[in-house]
Formats: structure tokens, sequence, C-alpha cells
């Protein structure tokens, strides 16, 4: 059964990053109407570049923001009726001076600006779709976590706690939400080529005493290598579509083996 | 090897409580010397009838989600005792009347953002002040308090559980961050403790919830052991984790909740 999407409304948040964009454009391939959503309009345009000739609507939101959660949610219902698929993606690692930090040296304004996008965010964003979902007989959540939720590193505090807590959300949204066909799932993806990666790597070599690690870029995942946001899109398409009917609460490591 | 605590200074938040009341005592009893810190003054003052004899404790009236305070808290206890030797980062909450016990569409963003400022942000500012107190003293040991709600999900919860898995990866973090200048950071994932916050919270699920589905899972039933915690069980562990007898345990979260999350 080849994971495909025919007709089902996909709302995408952080569709403009790396992530992002290759998954609205899979989503799109796959038969799916796009609402992509992006703090910026430069975002937007990526991502509207990668949906060929998708159904598709795009929202400039800030998802720490109440407000524009709730208006993202109505316009997507506006537009297309319903709401099949929430890609709960945007997040960020801090920016440079929070992407690779010992914990004495975090300050609190950094420590909130990660937990307001990554934890908050993504609360938001259920908050408001699941009673779209509900209202339309069910729906299919994907949480963005990450690798450091599961196997927290050094410098990374606040990223790794707040994946941590998409992935407590994402249990806890799957255990309330289950009676009404509401499938809540995370995935937790490793290093990936991309703007993140970059971001962690310029952290580390001005923050981290010796700089970047030795075999960071292939040492640590057994695959020996990092992933290709491609990569992602793939394992995202299958949770959304009706192949992973029966599959919910669960975290998916998309890693190369590095969590094994 | 030893659990003797004698000589050493240990800072305790959330002492006016329940687990950290019995941990204050029970370190106490070890030998060590007490930094009491909770935002409620009455809780702390209780404390003090309940200190065995000859112990060495001050109070300090913290809020742990007030950076100023928190690290007021900590050069109050190097003012007072010189060192930091253990920190059981234990202050939490379940939660405010209407908080305490949502499903995810009802929850309010204050109510949401409450939880995880104490829980979470409350644990990070300790750490992030304590630490350094510790690389300067050589060593030292530390304890946070998640929640069996750090490893899975609870229904109605999704801020508690939330803020207590980012514990539980804080504790690794920080785990991986300073073992080599000699300071251990473990956690501890407690079930549901006989006390003020249990009885709170089911007042709470009474008044807020709708009847637990028909298909009410397993989590819903009563730990193995069919008691909840005496919260002189759970300080048992915090305190067996800051000991020498713990020396070699580094970044781990340890269940204590009578079997209810046994794999």
């Amino acid at each position: 059964m080849t994971a495909r999407l025919d007709g089902k409304v996909c709302v995408v948040t952080g569709a403009g990053g790396d992530i992002g964009c290759a998954t609205v454009a899979l989503m799109a391939a796959r038969g799916a109407l796009i609402v992509a959503v992006d703090l910026t309009a430069a975002g937007l345009a990526r991502a509207k570049a990668q949906a060929g000739t998708a159904a598709f609507l795009g929202v400039e939101a800030d998802v720490t923001q109440e407000a524009q959660v709730a208006g993202y949610a109505a316009k997507a219902q506006a537009r297309f009726g319903r709401i099949d698929v929430l890609f709960n993606n945007a997040g960020v690692e801090g920016g440079p001076s929070a992407a690779w930090r010992l914990t004495p040296e975090v300050s609190r304004a950094d420590f909130d600006r990660v937990f307001a996008v990554n934890v908050t965010g993504v609360f938001l964003g259920m908050k408001h779709v699941i009673p779209v979902m509900v209202e339309g007989g069910g729906g299919s959540i994907i949480n963005t976590a990450s690798v450091a939720g599961i196997r927290p590193g050094p410098g990374q505090i606040a990223y790794a706690a707040s994946k941590a807590a998409v992935m407590g959300m994402t249990r806890t949204a799957a255990l309330e939400w289950g009676e009404k066909s509401v499938r809540v799932n995370c995935i937790n993806p490793g290093p990936l080529e991309g703007r993140m990666m970059e971001q962690i790597i310029s952290g580390m070599a001005e923050h981290r005493p010796g700089g970047e690690p030795a075999g960071l870029r292939s040492g640590f995942i057994p695959m020996g290598r990092w992933g290709r946001p491609s990569e992602i899109a793939g394992v995202v398409v299958f949770l959304a579509s009706d192949a992973s009917s029966f599959i919910t609460g669960a975290l998916h490591p998309i890693d190369g083996g590095m969590t094994a | 090897m030893s659990q003797s605590m004698s000589g050493k200074v240990a800072v305790i938040t959330g002492a006016g409580g329940d687990v950290g009341g019995a941990a204050a005592i029970l370190f106490a009893e070890h030998g060590a010397s007490i930094v009491a810190v909770d935002r409620n003054a009455a809780g702390l003052a209780a404390l003090h009838g309940r200190m065995p004899d000859g112990a060495q404790m001050v109070t300090l009236e913290a809020d742990v989600s007030d950076e100023d305070q928190v690290a007021g808290y900590v050069r109050r206890a190097q003012e007072t005792f010189g060192r930091i030797d253990y920190f059981f980062n234990n202050a939490g909450i379940e939660g405010s009347r209407t908080g305490a016990w949502r499903l995810i569409p009802d929850l309010s963003i204050e109510d949401f953002e409450l939880i995880l400022a104490v829980n979470t942000t409350g644990v990070f500012l300790g750490l992030k002040h304590v630490i350094p107190v510790m690389v300067e003293g050589g060593s030292g040991a530390i304890v946070n308090t998640s929640s069996i709600n750090g490893l899975k999900g609870a229904r109605g919860q999704v801020a508690y559980v939330a803020s207590k898995h980012a514990v539980t990866a804080m504790t690794a973090v920080t785990a991986k961050e300073w073992a080599t200048s000699g300071i251990r950071v473990n956690a501890i994932a407690p079930g549901a403790i006989q006390g003020r916050m249990l009885r709170d919270f089911v007042e709470i699920i009474q008044a807020n919830a709708p009847p637990p589905p028909t298909n009410a899972p397993a989590r819903y039933m009563p730990p193995p052991i069919e008691r909840w915690a005496d919260p002189r069980e759970i300080a048992t562990l915090a305190h067996f984790l800051c000991s020498e007898d713990a020396s070699y345990i580094n970044g781990a979260c340890y269940s204590v909740d009578g079997g209810l999350i046994a794999l």
C-alpha cells in the first residue's frame, strides 16, 4: 500500500524550512491539498514552489501567538472545509546564541524563546486543530520532536527539554483523542543536511570546549551520514496517510540508527 | 561507600511540600545541613517542628520560576554554609484549579505556561545557578523530580506531562555536561504519593473531568503495590542518589511508583 493523501487537507507549519518544504512537495505529489503556515512570506514562497499544481493556501503566522494559530486553523477550514492532517513542525534550535551552550551560560530569554516555539507552538496547534478534526470525524497529527528528546546531548538544555516535552504532549494527545479517531504521533529526526545543523555547528565552534567534535558528520551514526529532508517527509506522509491507521502515541526515530 | 551526609550541605526546593519536607528530615537525619526553599512560608514554618534534634537548617522563601530569587537562594546557601554538595531540585505543581486537569482544547495558555514555569523553567534555573557552585567546590550530586508522567502520557495533563518529560531530558543533558567536573545529575520518577498534591488533584479531577472513557485502560488502575507512596519512600530514593553509594549513577531517571509503569 503506497501512502496516498488524495483529497486530504494537510496543514504544515514551518512550511518554509528544510523539512517543511520537502514534506509539502511529497504531500502534494501524493494528492494532498496544502495549507502552508510559516513565519515569513519568503518561507511561504519557498513552500509554494514545492507544491506544484496542488491546491495551496499560504498563511503567514507566528505559532507562539494563540490568535494567529486560531487564525490558520480557521483559514484552513474556511478554504477547504476540514483539516485531515496537521504536521505540527515549526521549531527552532534557538539561533546562534543558544544553539550550543553549557547550562549555566543559557539565558532565560533564549530558554523561553525555544520553549515558546517548540512547546507552546505545538500545544496551541493541537489545541485549535483537534476540535476541527473531531468535527470532521478524525485526523492525523504529526509533531516534530527530535533524537534530542530521546538521547539528550550536552549543550542543548533548552532544545532537548523542548523536544522531550513534544514527546510527552504527543503521548497525552493520543490518549485523549484516540476514541475520536484522531491519531497523534511524533517524528524524531537525527541530524539532517540543512539550515538547523549549520546553526548548531557554528554554535559548537563558538561555545563548545574543543569546538566541533570529531566525527560529528558521520561518526555518531551507524549509517555513516546525515539524513536528507526528503527522508523525513516519507515518514510524515506515511503517518499522515491511512496506511498508518492503527499507529498512535508513538515515537518515530529517523536517524540512521543513531538512537539504536 | 556510605549513605552518610555528615558535614555536607543540601539545598532542597519545594521543602514546604510533602516530598521535599520528608527529604529535608531524612537528609538531616544522615547529618546534612539543610537549605530549605519554598514559596510557601507556612509550609517552611511547619517543617521546623518536624526536624530531628540538632539539625542545621535555614529556610528561604523563594519562587523557583523567578531567576533573581533562584540566584538569591543559591547565594544565601553559600553565605550560610559555604558550599552546596547536594541539590534536590524538587519544587513542582500539578496546576491551578482550572489547569490541573483539562483536555487539550480546553486548557488556557495561562494555565499551560504556569505549569511549565514552575516545573520546567524552575528546574532549569536551579541547575543553571547551582552547577557553578558545585564546580567551584569540586563535586556535587543533583536529583531532579520528574514523574512517571515524565516517561509516559496522561489524559487531561498535557502541560504537566510536557513539563516532566522536559525534566527527564534536562537531567540527561546536564549529566553529560558536568560529569568530568565531579557532578552527578539524576532524576526520580514518582507515581502517586499520599499528600497535598494527590488530595487536591483528586478533588480537581472530580470537579472537572468527564467520566472515564468506556475503554479506560490499565493506567487508571492502582499500581501493583496496591497503595500510594508515603512521601518518605520518595525521599529515600533522592537520598540514595545523592549519597556516595550512588557514585556511578549519572543521567538516570529512576521510577519509584509501586510498579505502575513496569515494562
